[in-house]
Order: C-alpha cells, then structure tokens, then sequence
C-alpha cells in the first residue's frame, strides 16, 4: 500500500472518496514503472485511476517538464481532448507545482503548437495523428525523452485497422526515445491479455480490472409482438419511441449510418405532435450544427438525440438516462459502449431498449441481450500490421533523424502489429519510401531519401513538408457544403452558414429541382459552385443521402449466438412474430443446429434459386456470392446474379440447382487459385490500392481532377500499370492483402467454409421458405454482381448488333 | 457528308466506318488508322508518372511511358501496311519528358521512329519538343484533305483530333460500364487518350457540346472489341444511388 501525497489526499477527502482498489493498483503500477492495462466500466474512475501515478510522482517532485512533458494522453477523438483538460483541472488545483495541461489537435494553432515545443506543459493531450506529426520532427529526439507516463483512452477503439498500426509504430518510437511506461485504459475488452500484448508485445503489463458495473435494464422493443419481415427502419415503433423520449430526462436514440439517422430523425418529427425536442448528431452535419447540438444538450434543453457511432466514445453527457439501439447492434462491445452512454453511476443499472427493424435483427438483439447479461465483449480483430502504414511511419522516422537499416528494423519489431514481420518486407517498404521502388527506376533527382555512410536521410526539406501535410490514415472523400442560397441579381448565392456535408459524388448526381434530407430538413437542389451545393427548403418526396461508410459487420460471436437461437427457438421463450416464423420454417423447411449451415433451392417464377444462411455478415456473403457464382456457372445452372445480407445469400438462375451437390459446392477449395488471379483484377483490389497508394505516399494530393484532362487521372490506372510491369511491387502486395481481409473479409470466409464442412443441410423445396422471406425482399434491391464485366459488354454488343441489322 | 458503317475486323476486334470518304479504322488500343496508311495516335502523355514524381506529387512509377510505347510498337506492328505515325498532341507529359525517357522506352521509341516517319502534332502540354526526338512537328496539318490538330476548332475541313479524352457510359444489365471511346460528329473525330495515366471526360459533358453536330456517336473501346454506342445509349457520369 503506498501512500497518497497530501494534496490528492485532500482532492480524494474533499470528495468524501475513497481510493478505489483499481486506483490503489494503478499507483502500484507506476511505482514499480510496469505497463498497464486498466479495464473498468464507465463512472468507475477508470480515468483518475490512469493518472494517479503521474500526478503523485508529479507532487512528490522528482520529476519536471524543462525539456518535455512529463505525461502523454492520446485520445481517439479531438473533442474528447478538450472535455479531459477540463476534467483534470480540479484534482491539479491543490499542487503547490502548477500542474500545465497542453492540448494539441488538428484545430490548435500554429502560435499554441510552436509554444508548447518552446515551454513544454507537463501533460499533452493529443490524438494519435498528432503524436505522429510531432515525432517527425527533429526536435521530438529531446522534448519526449523525459516522458514517464503515456495514457491511451479507449484503447480498444484505437487499436484495430490502421489507425492503431500508426499508433503502435508511434508508441514504439517513444519506447525508444525514452523510458516511458504504458497505461492503456478500457471499457469494453474481452481478452485483456490480447489487448496488452497490442499495447507492449514485449515486456510484460499489469492486468488491473476494476469493479463491476451493476447488469443494465435491457428491453427489446417489439409492438404488439410484430417485427417486419425485412427492412431496416423503425417506422413500426416510431409511437413507442416518442412515448419512451416523452417519459425521459434525455434519451440518445442510435443508429448505425448517417442515412438512417436521417430517417428515423425525419420519421420522429412527422409524429411528434407534443413537440419534443429532438435533436440529430453525425458526422455529415456541419460542425457549427453539431456543436449546436452538443450545447443544447450541456444545457438540458433537448429531451433526445438520434446519433450514430459519433457520439459512440467521449464527453460525458451526464444526465442521459436512457440509450435506445435502433437497428442491429452488430456487436455486443459497441452496444456495451453505447449502453455505457447512460447512466454513470455504477450502482445503478443503465436501462436500454433496443428496436430490431427486422426479424432476423430480433435474433440479433436478443443475442446481444443475453451478452450484455455476461458482460460479455467481442474478440478483437488485431491483426498483423499494414505495410502502407509502415511505409508512412518510415518517412516521419527519417523526417525526424537519419537511421540505420538495423535501427528501423529494431524499433518496427518492438510495435507489436509488426513484431513478427518478415524483415524483407521493412527493406521493400524502406525502398518504396526511398525511390519508389520500382525495377525500372527513374531519376535521382526524386528520391525521397539517400542512404549516406549506412544511415538514411531526406533529401529535402520539401518532402518533409509534403509528409506533414499527409500525415494520418484516414482517408476523406471529397465533400461539398450543403448551403442554403438566395436568387439575387441573376445568381444563386449562400445565404447563410452550411447546414452539413454531402459526398462529392452524391452532389454530382443531384438533378436541379431534386430535393434530398440533411440536418432533418428536406432541401432541393439548386446550384453547385465548386465546393458549395446550394439549395432552398423544399417539401414533398425526397431522396435520402446515401452516406457511405458506418457499416459494421456483424461480429463472429454475435453470428454464433443468433444461430444458437435459431436451432433451439424453444429454450429463447419467443412467444411472438418471430417465433411463429421459426416455427413454420421448422414444418416447411428446416431449422438447422448451431453448428449446421442451412442451404435451399426452389422455384420461384421462371427462376431458381439457391439461399444460403452462413451469418457471416454482408462482406463474406458477398464474396461467396462470387465464387458460388462461377461454380454453378461451370455446372450449366447459369446463374443470373446474386444478392447477400447480414445473415445470408441468395443466387438465382435460369436452371435448377436441386441436384447440385452441396458439400461440393461449398468445398474449401473454391478459395484456390482462381481467387488469387480473380481478385488481382477485381475492383476491389485496385479500391483498396487507391486508398493504400495515398497512405503510403504513392500518390498526394488529389491528381484525379482538374480542368486539363491531361491531368486527371484516377490511382486504379497506376495499378493497371503496375501489374503488368511490377506485380509483386510491396504496394501491390499490400494492396491485395487488403482487398481479401477488409473488403472481401476473406480470412473469415475461410474459416466459416472450414467450420461447415459435412454440416451442410439442403432442403430442395417446392416453393420459397419463411426464412428465405427477408432475403427474397432484398433481391432486385441490390446490385448485380457479375465478374465477368467484359463478356457483358461483348453480349451487349452482339445483341445491338443484331437489332441494327 | 454523313459516315458509313464499313463493318469489324473479326481478327483484332478493330472497326471500320467511312468519314468523309476515307476509311477510318479504330484499333481497340485506342488508335486510329487513316485510309489503311496512317496511325493517328493521341495524348500518349509519355513521362507523365515520372513528371508527377518529379514535381513532388508522389512517387508514380515510371512504367507508363514503357507501357503506352509498347502498345505502339505492337500497334505499329499490326498493321503491316502502314506508312507513318501522327501523334495528335500530348504525346509527351512535358516538354522535357522526352529527354527524361527511360533506357527500354528510348530504345523504343528510337527504334519505331528509325521504322516509320513521325510526325508530332504538338498540344498544350508539350508545346515545343527537341528536334532529336521529334523531327517533324506542327501545330496543324492537312491530309488527304482531313485536318488534324490537338484540340478541336471550328474548320471547314473534317478535323481529326484529340486533347478532350473521350469516355463514354453505358449501363448494360444494370450494370455500368464507363471506357474510353472515339467520338464521332459530323465534323469532328476526336480519339481517346493513349497515355496509360489518362482519365477521361464523358463525352455526355459539356465540353463535346459544340462539336455534337450532326449524327453522333460514341466507339467504346472494350478488351476485346471496339463497339459503336448510339447517342441514345449514353449515360451522364451519374454515380448510382445506394
């Protein structure tokens, strides 16, 4: 037991607090300068306990901020930064050392930035980006040499995908630059042991767990017992939803995209006779709107907000008491952590109601109920580190100093997404960074970086500040401002401040007079100067955005749970509209156990088709879909498309598959060969080599418009070069790996494929089955998917050529 | 005049109308062949992945010079009866591309013009070209009484040209397809770009409004063939709606 310093004595006193045992444990932690990893529920002090050790070394003055700051916090988030300075001021306000906080986002300015490198403040507090940018200078050798501390907040927000390679490689230079510990905080983490080892791969960290909060008040919302067949909007429930928000202090109603949240926003107000204030918040809507919003929160005066994932993670809104899951939660961590969004007491339990818009989305609720129960998390998808990202971190770690190739190999190991990286690969994606890389090289005159007496340095100072200004792995879409315009003096022109954001391509297909949903009004269209899209209020049908993006895949353990339940409908006590659909497919088809795939044929007007309920969400449907594809094409059953779900696949053709047998069909094998030669002339590989050309530097700056059309060019035609001339180019590579895991989710195709090997049921039908209901109403909704783009076009061809002759 | 359809060659995919009385053949590269004798070639943008490089603007590989160079020396190939090339302007990125050429693409580029007699038309992004590389240039020239120029003006010659990189987009089973194509005009033919880092404009685009005069139409260039696509058939580059 170690003792507080008197000041966080009094800060803890004052309070009428008592050090929590997590807290006490963090001290430890920082007292023996071990890493840590602290999992506590929200309003468990989860956050005092990842800054105690700091502040108590702090106060007991062994340690000072003349060259750097003592203490790192990283936050996924920028709005987050400011709410944790605030936050911290009044455990800092008794020291007789003032306690400086610092805090550096993308919005600081350049006069706060050059200050904090001039009179470092003992706490930064800055997103992952920032940390990045600030390591590729030069200065950054000395200024976080002294660092003790670095916190990293919702860490298992920040640790997949990209965003976290970039972290990792960051957290990884700072391990070498200093001797800082690692406390990483979390809410939600199913395997604490897997989230540490992604923290520090290799030195060993304190596993701190803190109390358990009280089970949450979870209701599934299901009026008269009815739930759609199909769908995706809670039109059904809009009465129930404004009689909850009515019963409320505030309710946070989520969605999972920014075009349902539009939806349902707009459903809500047609109803809203009371006049309830409801408000909206995503990451479409301007940022004055959000802020607007965000305020009137603070200030009690909305009773609801429809939000998506932004309003996931971060500022403590305080008096929510109640969160409503509107559509599929997806995944049980996420609804943890929106559930988390109400109620901070820990004694209490949170209460939450969930509105599944379709059936199989009850099943998906009910799981996420009965996880929630366990408190139980997904997995997480780690995974081994992107090369693009890699190949960025190297050009900051040479903006910053020269290196060595044993240098750059020893730091890359120790980020853990990289510790078993195959040493050739640092060495291709150092040559990429140095000239490219490629076999026919060009001219000296680019390189990017010379290697001088075995270290490698920058050429110049302008390729530093073209790395600065490209810095992160988020990649935007070109965006316009949705601004309302007035007709004066022959011209449209903006009348006042932007109400949101639309896509680029979305405002490109916009027809004058076309009115569309933004900000929960319905606006037409009227004018689009460069970067404005200038519109007037208008009434009437309206099409809705469509967003990209915010799309989750159902998780792995959420799949399992659904088809546990559908196997043993009895042991859930359904007793309404689903379970009378469970029960008919039970006498019309078939309802297979947890570990069977199910599989139907049968007619349906002049086609035949074929549905499959794998439940490994929409990305590995889809990519079955294509392979199923080309197998049933190879034996004669011709299929004419296809079309898949969260849950499951349809095919349909112009021939019978009744006889086709299944387990052949869905062998393991059909993930060969072929797929490889497929997908390196697949779409998605040269979407993925887009986004992995601008990561990685490739590519800068937006070449793909201009006035000349000498200039413009898209990054897919340097693919298409590419792979002719150099296709095992790293980029290629790497391009390709993330074309199969991210695109086609290909690693869990596999797995399932493996999973239902000799477990297939088929059920060769006379007419259409209940469960085939929901995804029969999705066909001809959906595009078409065919691979063989070119034997369309020749068949085009032929066919006009016949009518013009 | 109007123009007549002459039919495809089944061989090489290639097409065959008849403009103002000549034979104009569209290779499925993108290259036209004038009265069987002549290849008119444009905006090959050679040096472009170098140039950007060079400008700072990433690090584009440079293969796309080689690339487009060996679609020529094929193309050139092809058509046994040819008897000179005409580069429509654009042929070089920037007028110091040509002198920036990689070995394998300079060994080609010497080598077809020691074969046949080259003739650059030049266009606005190389405006003057040295005279070891481009023997023969012009800003415009007269053939068998057809104008061939970069850009397309307003003439009282049937013009040949480029610099507008047609694409055109149809949509066949609910599918889209947006490619490369000639566009054909009463007045104008404009070809697509060759250059292997060129985007296109729609030739739905407001750009081809003062040459779409006359009967129109649009030749798509698929892998396998070139393809004649009615006015009709054209879409605007509307992007679907989710």
């Amino acid at each position: 037991m170690s003792f507080l310093d008197p000041s966080l004595e009094k800060f803890f006193a004052d309070r009428g607090w008592e050090l929590r045992t997590h807290q006490q444990q963090s001290l430890n932690a920082g007292q023996d300068r071990r890493h840590a990893l602290i999992t506590a529920p929200t309003g468990s002090g989860k956050t005092l306990a990842g800054f105690l050790p700091i502040l108590h070394q702090w106060v007991s003055g062994h340690i000072n901020c003349d060259t750097g700051p003592v203490a790192l916090y990283i936050t996924p988030l920028k709005v987050l930064a400011a709410d944790m300075a605030r936050n911290l001021e009044a455990p800092c306000a008794g020291f007789s050392r003032p306690f400086v906080i610092g805090v550096r986002t993308g919005d600081t300015s350049s006069h706060e930035r050059a200050k904090q490198w001039a009179s470092p403040p003992a706490l930064l507090i800055l997103t992952p980006e920032q940390l990045a940018l600030m390591l590729s200078h030069p200065r950054s050798i000395r200024y976080f040499s002294g660092v003790q501390d670095v916190i990293i907040d919702e860490i298992h927000a920040l640790a997949p995908g990209k965003r976290g390679d970039l972290l990792a490689l960051c957290l990884a230079r700072l391990r070498c630059l200093g001797s800082p510990r690692l406390v990483g905080l979390s809410a939600t983490v199913d395997d604490p042991i897997e989230m540490s080892s992604w923290m520090v791969a290799d030195e060993e960290v304190v596993l701190i767990e803190g109390p358990t909060a009280a089970l949450p008040d979870v209701h599934i919302v299901q009026p008269d017992g009815y739930i759609p067949w199909a769908g995706h909007g809670a039109g059904h429930a809009v009465e129930e939803l404004l009689e909850l928000i009515k019963n409320h202090e505030l309710t946070l109603l989520f969605v999972n995209t920014r075009n349902h949240a539009e939806h349902l926003f707009a459903q809500l107000w047609l109803k809203n006779e009371q006049n309830l204030a409801i408000g909206l918040h995503h990451g479409s809507l301007s940022r004055t709107q959000r802020t607007k919003v965000e305020q009137a929160i603070n200030q009690g005066r909305l009773q609801a907000v429809v939000a998506t994932s932004t309003l996931d993670l971060g500022v403590d809104w305080g008096d929510v008491d109640l969160v409503v899951q509107v559509g599929a939660p997806k995944g049980s961590g996420r609804l943890i952590q929106r559930i988390g969004r109400a109620n901070h007491r820990l004694e209490e339990p949170s209460r939450a109601f969930l509105v599944p818009s379709n059936r199989f989305e009850y099943l998906e609720c009910l799981g996420a109920k009965a996880a929630l129960m366990e408190q139980k998390s997904d997995p997480l998808d780690l995974h081994e580190g992107h090369w693009d990202v890699l190949c960025q971190h190297i050009m900051g770690r040479a903006c910053a100093e020269p290196f060595s190739k044993d240098e750059l190999l020893r730091e890359v190991k120790k980020a853990a997404p990289y510790q078993s990286i195959d040493e050739h690969i640092v060495m291709e994606c150092l040559g990429f960074v140095c000239d490219g890389g490629y076999a026919l090289r060009g001219y000296e005159q680019y390189d990017r970086l010379k290697e001088v007496d075995g270290k490698f340095m920058v050429t110049s100072a302008e390729h530093r500040r073209r790395y600065r200004a490209q810095v992160g792995t988020i990649i935007d879409t070109p965006m316009v401002r949705v601004t309302p315009a007035k007709f004066v003096a022959q011209k449209w022109r903006p009348a006042s401040e932007a109400v949101g954001e639309v896509e680029e391509w979305f405002a490109a297909s916009l027809r004058v007079g076309d009115s569309f949903i933004i900000s929960g009004r319905t606006w037409a269209f009227m004018h689009l100067d460069t970067d404005k899209l200038l519109v007037v209020p208008a009434s009437g049908q309206a099409v809705i955005p469509s967003f990209q993006g915010g799309k989750f895949p159902l998780t792995t353990h959420l799949a399992q749970r659904v088809r546990e339940m559908i196997a043993e409908p009895e042991r859930f006590h359904l007793d309404n509209a689903v379970s009378a659909w469970l029960d008919m497919q039970r006498q019309r088809s078939a309802l297979p156990q947890a570990d069977q795939m199910l599989v139907e044929t049968f007619p349906r007007g002049d086609r035949f088709y074929l549905v499959a309920y794998p439940f490994e969400g929409r990305l590995a449907h889809q990519s079955l879909g294509m392979l199923l594809t080309r197998r049933l094409d190879r034996l004669g059953c011709i299929p004419l498309g296809f079309c898949a779900n969260e849950y499951g696949l349809a095919i349909w053709m112009a021939k019978d598959a009744g006889g086709v047998v299944m387990h052949d069909l869905f062998a393991e094998d059909m993930l060969g060969d072929d797929l490889e030669a497929w997908l390196r002339d697949s779409a998605v590989a040269k979407r993925s080599f887009g986004y992995v050309a601008r990561i990685a530097g490739l590519i800068g700056g937006s070449t793909a418009r201009g006035r000349d059309p000498g200039n413009r060019f898209s990054p897919e035609l340097v693919y298409d070069v590419l792979l002719r001339h150099q296709p095992d180019h790293v980029l290629m590579r790497a391009s390709l790996r993330d074309a199969a895991d991210e695109v086609l989710n290909l690693a869990r195709l596999q797995t399932a494929l493996k999973r239902i090997q000799g477990q297939i049921v088929h059920k060769n039908l006379q007419k259409i089955s209940p469960l085939s209901v929901p995804i029969m109403l999705e066909v001809g909704r959906e595009p078409v998917f065919s691979e063989s783009q070119d034997e369309l076009l020749e068949q085009w061809a032929t066919d006009l050529w016949a009518q013009m002759s | 005049m109007g123009y007549g359809l002459m039919g495809t060659n089944v061989m090489n995919g290639s097409a065959c109308i008849l403009w103002h009385g000549h034979k104009v053949q569209f290779d499925t590269s993108g290259g036209l062949i004038l009265n069987d004798e002549t290849l008119l070639i444009a905006d090959l943008h050679l040096g472009k992945g170098d140039s950007l490089s060079r400008e700072g603007k990433g690090l584009y590989p440079v293969f796309d010079s080689l690339d487009g160079l060996q679609l020529l020396e094929n193309l050139v190939a092809s058509y046994p009866a040819l008897k000179r090339v005409i580069f429509l302007g654009d042929s070089f990125h920037r007028p110091g591309s040509a002198m920036n050429l990689d070995e394998e693409s300079s060994r080609i580029l010497y080598h077809l013009n020691s074969k046949l007699p080259m003739t650059f038309v030049l266009g606005n992004h190389d405006p003057f070209l040295p005279a070891d590389i481009a023997a023969r240039q012009t800003r415009r020239m007269l053939l068998d009484n057809i104008l061939l120029g970069h850009e397309p003006i307003e003439s009282s010659w049937p013009m040949i040209c480029g610099h507008l990189h047609p694409v055109v987009k149809i949509r066949v089973k609910g599918r889209s397809f947006r490619r490369r194509s000639f566009f054909v005009s009463e007045q104008h033919l404009i070809c697509p770009a060759m250059g292997r880092f060129s985007g296109g404009i729609n030739v739905t685009d407001n750009v081809f409004k003062p040459f779409r005069r006359g009967k129109i139409s649009a030749w798509l260039l698929s892998e396998k063939s070139v393809v004649k696509v009615p006015h009709d058939k054209w879409i605007e580059d509307r992007p679907r709606r989710l």
